[in-house]
């Protein structure tokens, strides 16, 4: 049975395999590679999932949802459709849509996946993915960081060249850095860095702050403006400015406009690519090539801010979109040991340091707790081990609480906590060498499983703990549970998904247009409705024909597509 | 199994390409998926050789391809076994050992390494010259190494090559953390004290603590007025890593005769590791900032105010620092209306407020200390204070609102463990 590669994006989702040892992504009927990540409920109470659900938020924002992956791991709620929805659950639909797309291609059932995340994203966020996939009914045999799901794509092209890349993320919701060396055919990560909230929609966000300022109170269509001003983040990409209408008004921002609006954002970028370098031990020079992956490293002044940090090397434009997708197909294709896969080693860092809690001294018998304690460092290859020794605070002291942390900060409480171990029998007699002394030693696998054990010197016992990192942190009873809940919902019938599509576009249309082409487009729209009611095959065909006419193609949710698909400036 | 073994390379082997390929091919023997406890035991030579490579450049050696003698192989091996069990060592930093030199040594002649400075120091300006004159300032430093007698003449031409040709970035460079315990410790101490001006000038407090654990480190007795060096040393870092700041100072009060707490340096030491104490744990990024603001405001003797001036300059050009204001800068007025009309965004909320706090209690900090000293803060910043503030405010409105809680300490554990020295 396949193994499936799953990249779950911020703004979209694709699914791919290997085959005939070259990674291919999936499309679904609409004969989309990427699935709009995002959900929402019809005004008949239908499930959308992927472009119809966003086409139908720009209509009505409040009827579901996109951006989830950005709240992976937290503890939001969204409300449409009259009930509570996880980003768990949210999650869990697009991958559900994944597996469709890949069983509907494939023709078996798909039940295992590789699933990328951002390699910054924490544990709690790994975890939630796990449990999204649990629900989907996916087993998750591998979560693979994207950047190094990127470089993986890049070493199976070019197996033989020895090099080292820095690739430079920056998807729809959150950005990394990653710094591998490929050398006698093993892809080894040097070091990752990045931050889980910065990303493309926030570029959209501020271009629209500005938009909505040119525009005043003039706004007509406050659902549909993030969209356009989506076609307008890509278009200053691509000329030195563009225009937006939005009914009677029209405003035209400059290239030079955006860049000031978004400079705090591109501030951002820079300490991360200089932090990542640095903890790889290279300096720009040092590098090889520069791998934009992402869709959201299209945009122009990226690539300014590239060239001017890393140096006026053109950097090597991938296939910004699939990259990661193809990336976790090989993953995949290792899980299931496949042949063309068999010389493909892939070392990996753990991207946050882990650590333990413990209390300074700083002045004699002063003590302050709350200090972290690295023992893993960030940037360690794993499967790594190490160990640290400790010593109580005081010499009767028999038992202790060891927290374990994972982050960067001095203090824990900035800190994830990842688990909690609890010592007894500390307490030594007079004569014991190593009083109160204990050897921490962590050891990270490659499957991101974290095991502590604690050796108490005196007696030689040891405890130990494993911090399981993955599976996720959902038990048989709450999958079944939000199985149940998901249930309901079933989505509608699978040849239907082209034509939710078409009627939420067109729906999308209506309220855009207005006199004759409205007219135009209502009359189609009946006819179609009258169509699918009558579940005639041929004048459904004749219909959807005549309606994709009446929207006309500047509402055409093919525009958008065009503008991603088009060849880089 | 010593890591050459581990990786069925000949002992004694540093050639990188070569260690590199016997690594790949003992990895495909032990893939870090299947074979865990094989793959970790294979890393672990790997770096040990890798940082082994580093260890011997930071000696003042060059780290040669082939093989060198085998005592000296071993040495380095067991100073990274032995750094490895304790995290808290600096591998590259450890002083060349020194040699006592003897009455009945002829007096050494240095004219030929004078010559080569000579030399190089009389090369068109560039590239060249600065790697031809730290090639030969190094080559004497070596000498000096070895025989103490000659740390005068060395000490003599790093000033005179670097301060008086007005290139204290090229000594910089050129001085290993080494020769600086060299000058602490046989020297008079000039081109330590230069160096440490130079470096806070520059905010490089990487360079500065590594430099303090350095001196901490050593095992000579460094000499009588240590503390004009190291107490800068540590007023600098008090922010960044209070407890080494206090290290260090403790060792400058062990060398001096007077008791502390007189000189004004050592009143700013104190102020600032008070306020390290209050502000609690903080960034790198901010406590460098901080630090060369402070440092900024100081400035008694000439080499200092040039330190100041190049410190001020300094802080409106670093990157992350420069970034995070101008961000705060351009974001302080759109958060302002935003949380005014209760619509920004709850990812964003967190960082925010983190980094906001981070701003106003620094640059409060740092208002109370400049005091009656020195001009009061550029006007942008007070407003930038107060419109963080205002921020700050809302920020802590809203989370009431939505029934967050600001961040509280969390109850303290049970009975945390404390790192053993």
């Amino acid at each position: 049975m396949a193994i499936v590669g799953i990249d779950l994006g911020t703004t979209n989702s694709l699914v791919a395999l290997l085959q005939d040892g070259a990674p291919l992504t999936l499309a679904n009927e609409l004969d989309e590679h990427l699935t709009p990540s995002a959900v929402a409920l019809a005004e008949d109470g239908a499930l959308l999932i992927g472009r119809a659900a966003k086409d139908r938020l720009v209509t009505s924002p409040e009827s579901g949802r996109a951006f989830f992956k950005r709240e992976m791991g937290t503890e939001a709620r969204y409300s449409f459709g009259g009930r509570q929805w996880t980003p768990i659950e949210c999650s869990a639909l697009i991958l559900r849509e994944m597996k469709r797309i890949a069983e509907l291609r494939l023709g078996q059932a798909v039940s295992r996946a590789v699933i990328t995340v951002p390699a910054y994203f924490h544990d709690p966020q790994r975890q939630a993915t796990v449990s999204a996939a649990e629900i989907a009914g996916l087993r998750v045999e591998r979560i693979l960081n994207e950047p190094t799901a990127a470089a993986l794509a890049y070493g199976y092209a070019r197996p033989e060249r020895e090099c080292r890349i820095l690739v430079f993320d920056l998807g729809g919701g959150t950005f990394d850095v990653t710094l591998l060396e490929v050398f006698e055919g093993l892809i080894e990560v040097r070091a990752s860095a990045g931050d889980s909230m910065l990303g493309g929609e926030d570029y959209t966000d501020a271009l629209l702050e500005k938009v909505e300022e040119k525009l005043g109170g003039r706004v007509r269509a406050p659902g549909a403006l993030r969209q356009q001003v989506e076609v307008l983040k890509r278009e200053l990409s691509r000329a030195p400015s563009a225009t937006l209408r939005q009914g009677s008004g029209e405003v035209v921002v400059t290239r030079e406009e955006f860049e000031a609006v978004s400079r705090p954002l591109t501030a951002r970028l820079q300490p991360i690519v200089r932090r990542c370098l640095r903890d790889g031990g290279l300096a720009p020079g040092d590098l090889d090539d520069v791998l934009l992956v992402g869709g959201a490293s299209r945009m122009a002044l990226v690539h300014a801010f590239v060239a001017a940090e890393l140096g006026e090397r053109p950097p090597r434009l991938v296939d910004y979109d699939k990259v990661v997708a193809h990336g976790a197909a090989v993953q995949a294709a290792r899980c299931e040991r496949l042949e063309a896969v068999r010389d493909v080693i892939l070392t990996d860092v753990c991207p946050h340091s882990l650590g333990v809690e413990v209390s300074k001294e700083f002045a004699p018998e002063r003590y302050e707790e709350g200090y972290f304690l690295p023992i893993l460092d960030r940037n360690t290859t794993i499967p790594a081990s190490r160990v640290s020794r400790l010593s109580t605070l005081h010499p009767m002291q028999d038992r202790l609480a060891l927290r374990v942390f994972q982050g960067e900060s001095r203090r824990v409480e900035e800190n994830t906590l990842l688990g909690q171990l609890e010592i007894v029998g500390l307490k030594h007699r007079p004569g014991q060498r190593h009083a109160g002394a204990v050897d921490v030693r962590f050891s990270f696998d490659a499957s991101g499983l974290l095991e502590v054990d604690v050796t108490i010197l005196h007696s030689g016992e040891t405890r130990s703990k494993l911090i399981q990192q993955r599976p996720g942190a959902l038990s048989k009873a709450e999958v079944d549970e939000a199985l149940r809940r998901l249930r309901p919902l079933k989505v509608n019938a699978r040849d239907m998904l082209p034509n939710r599509a078409r009627l939420e576009r067109a729906e999308r249309a209506y309220r855009e247009l207005t006199g004759e082409d409205r007219e135009r487009l209502s009359t189609a729209l009946d006819r179609f409705e009258a169509a699918l009611a009558s579940n005639d095959a041929e004048e459904i065909a004749f219909s959807a024909a005549l309606l994709d006419q009446s929207v006309g193609s500047r509402f055409h949710a093919e525009s958008e597509r065009q503008l991603e698909l088009d060849p880089l400036p | 199994m010593n890591p050459w073994e581990v990786l069925g390379v000949p002992e004694g082997t540093s050639d990188p390409r070569e260690i590199r390929r016997a690594y790949a091919a003992k990895v495909r023997e032990h893939p870090p998926d299947s074979d865990a406890e094989g793959f970790r035991l294979v890393r672990e030579a790997y770096e040990a050789l890798r940082k082994r490579k580093e260890a011997l450049a930071a000696f003042g050696e060059p780290a040669h391809e082939g093989a060198p003698s085998r005592p000296e192989e071993e040495a380095a091996w067991r100073a990274e076994r032995k750094l490895r069990s304790h995290p808290d060592a600096v591998p590259e930093d450890i002083p060349a050992p020194l040699r006592e030199a003897r009455d009945d040594d002829p007096e050494p002649s240095v004219e030929a390494e004078l010559a080569a400075i000579d030399g190089a120091a009389a090369l068109p300006a560039g590239e060249e010259r600065d790697g031809a004159l730290c090639e030969a300032l190094r080559t004497l430093a070596d000498r000096a190494r070895a025989d103490p007698r000659l740390v005068a003449a060395w000490s003599r031409a790093m000033l005179q090559v670097a301060w008086d040709a007005r290139d204290p970035s090229l000594a910089v460079r050129c001085a290993r953390i080494g020769d600086v315990l060299l000058d602490l410790v046989e020297g008079e101490g000039e081109v330590a004290l230069r160096i440490v001006a130079t470096l806070r000038g520059r905010g490089d407090l990487t360079a500065l603590a590594k430099l303090a654990r350095a001196i901490l480190e050593t095992d000579g007795e460094p000499r009588q007025g240590i503390e004009h060096v190291v107490l800068p040393l540590a007023t600098s870092l008090a922010l960044l890593d209070p407890s080494l700041a206090r290290d260090l100072a403790d060792h400058a009060f062990r060398q001096r005769a007077q008791g502390r707490g007189e000189s004004s340096e050592w009143q700013e030491l104190d102020r600032r590791l008070a306020a390290a104490k209050e502000l609690g744990p903080i960034e790198p990024g901010l406590a460098r900032f901080l630090s060369l603001l402070l440092d900024g405001r100081r400035g008694t003797g000439p080499e200092s105010r040039r330190a100041a001036s190049a410190a001020r300059r300094r802080v409106a050009t670093l990157p992350e620092e420069s970034a995070l204001v101008a961000l705060l800068h351009e974001r302080a007025p759109g958060l302002l209306e935003a949380s005014k009309a209760g619509t920004a965004k709850p990812w964003g909320w967190g960082k925010y407020v983190a980094t906001i706090w981070l701003v106003v209690i620094l640059a409060r900090a740092c208002g109370e200390f400049a005091g009656e000293r020195g001009p009061p803060l550029p006007r942008d910043t007070e407003r930038m204070l107060r419109d963080m503030e205002k921020i700050l405010e809302r920020a802590r409105e809203t989370e009431k609102r939505s029934g967050l809680q600001p961040r509280t300490p969390p109850k303290p554990p049970a009975s945390p463990p404390l790192p053993e020295r």
